[in-house]
């Protein structure tokens, strides 16, 4: 395994602060919610456990006396699904495959779910004007679907031009409604990983 | 291509801007000794950052010299010292998308406007001889993508995402041509493809409803404010998705060099380009 401390770009003697802040600012990059309808998805996750293993290992070399738990964070999949099968698709990074069985579900039975998961194997093939369309009708029909508004969201911060988990240096410093929220979920995702929950329904 | 990909050289360090210099520098060179005198005049800066990848993933530029210009002897420029097969690669695309081009004005336009173009054709034609002898496998990706455009042109649906595609689609796997297939490097081409093509559409919307030729957008009429709404709703937020979705790919590329080049030119310079052809076209279309 390569060095812990190069993983996370900081120095063998760094302060635990330092570590900490490394890692959080690596986990936002590489987060999997970033890159939850990007084809690069497999690259993103193994990024993500490359830099979890790492802050893993240098946590327990300087293991403290309070003994601290085991930072990295596991992705919760959805559980319920109209379309499993599709889900297991994309899962698996066969979006050809998806569309054709996205393609084979009636015009008229087509929910929520459908426009969602439409849209996401359009995001993944490059399409994003139509899964911008997708997302909009999905959030449309069930509004209070988080997973819907959540990829709807993320679409909307980047059509607005705004990618918060951007290169540190090339990072806009505006402090506005997107950044905030972004920066909470951001928090909330760190406090799992330490074990807390900050906001519960995320 | 079209320049688009360019650098905020207010935002770089003098000595990346120099190296920047430098790859384009070597480029003319090569497309010189590749090609003859008049190819170099094809080359552009969204060449050079396809040869900017291609040595951020195969090691970079270890050694500079000083040299006289190609094209202004009385002057000095810096080259990269080492001969890449990289540099010949993106040569050829260079060549070969400009023959495309001659090509294709020269079957759309009236025998008159495209008289010139005419007169060059046999020039680029043996630029592309010599390039598929050198790279045959591009053969099959020109291809691809003439057909895919023509297709999309002659389609009754209009989709953005259908008219970008073969611009996509040839940048994605030239870009992997050029970095061994690397995914990253695949996907950064496809969004950058993107982003290339709908600023091109973008920009030429009034020219394009005037002279009754292919646009992409799903445009009713040819009132301004109707253009200004397209741009506004549907051009701008897609530019900016490719944008960002290049961004990410790019963070998942391990550079071994030129990194910060790169990165200016995505981050900075793309975006700051994509404003200023944009804000151009609203002001000098705007009614008096």
């Amino acid at each position: 395994m390569k060095n812990p401390y190069e993983v996370l770009g900081v120095d063998k003697n760094a302060t635990e602060d330092e570590i900490k802040k490394a890692y959080r600012d690596l986990a936002r990059k590489y987060h999997p919610d970033n890159y939850v309808d990007n084809p690069l998805s497999e690259l993103a996750a193994e990024k993500m456990k490359e830099i979890n293993e790492a802050y893993d290992k240098i946590i327990e070399m300087r293991k403290s006396p309070k003994g601290q738990k085991s930072g990295s964070y596991t992705y919760n999949q959805n559980t319920t699904s109209n379309y499993p099968d599709i889900r297991r698709m994309i899962s698996a990074g066969r979006f050809e495959d998806a569309q054709q069985l996205l393609d084979g579900v009636p015009i008229a039975s087509r929910d929520a779910e459908w426009y969602y998961l439409n849209g996401i194997v359009a995001k993944n093939r490059g399409w994003f004007d139509q899964a911008y369309s997708s997302f909009s009708r999905a959030v449309q029909m069930d509004p209070s679907n988080m997973e819907y508004r959540q990829a709807f969201n993320s679409m909307n911060h980047s059509r607005a031009g705004y990618n918060p988990y951007g290169n540190g240096s090339y990072r806009s410093n505006d402090c506005d409604a997107c950044n905030i929220c972004s920066n909470l979920i951001c928090l909330d995702c760190c406090c799992e990983c330490m074990g807390g929950d900050l906001i519960p329904c995320c | 291509m079209f320049g688009y990909v360019v650098v905020k050289k207010e935002e770089m360090k003098v000595k990346e801007y120099d190296t920047y210099k430098a790859v384009y520098c070597s480029l003319c060179r090569r497309m010189h000794k590749d090609y003859g005198f008049f190819s170099k005049f094809t080359l552009s800066y969204d060449f050079t950052f396809a040869a900017l990848l291609y040595l951020s993933q195969n090691g970079g530029c270890k050694e500079f010299e000083r040299k006289s210009c190609q094209v202004n002897p009385l002057k000095k420029c810096v080259y990269c010292k080492n001969d890449f097969q990289g540099f010949d690669r993106v040569a050829a695309m260079a060549v070969l998308l400009t023959e495309y081009k001659v090509r294709d004005n020269v079957a759309d336009s009236s025998f008159l406007r495209s008289l010139p173009f005419r007169l060059v054709l046999p020039f680029v034609k043996g630029w592309k001889k010599k390039a598929l002898k050198k790279f045959p496998e591009y053969q099959e990706l020109l291809k691809n993508y003439e057909d895919g455009q023509r297709k999309a042109e002659e389609s009754s649906e209009k989709s953005i995402d259908f008219a970008a595609e073969p611009t996509a689609i040839l940048m994605k796997r030239f870009f992997g041509s050029l970095s061994n297939a690397n995914k990253a490097a695949e996907y950064l081409g496809y969004c950058l493809g993107k982003w290339i093509y709908l600023l091109d559409a973008a920009e030429d919307i009034e020219d394009d409803l005037k002279e009754n030729n292919f646009t992409p957008f799903d445009i009713k009429s040819n009132d301004p404010s109707e253009i200004e709404r397209i741009r506004k709703e549907i051009a701008i937020p897609n530019l900016n998705v490719c944008r960002i979705e290049a961004q990410k790919a790019f963070e998942l590329l391990d550079c071994t060099d030129f990194g910060e080049i790169i990165a200016n030119i995505l981050y900075l310079g793309i975006t700051a380009k994509q404003e200023s052809v944009l804000r151009r076209k609203e002001q000098s279309e705007k009614p008096l």
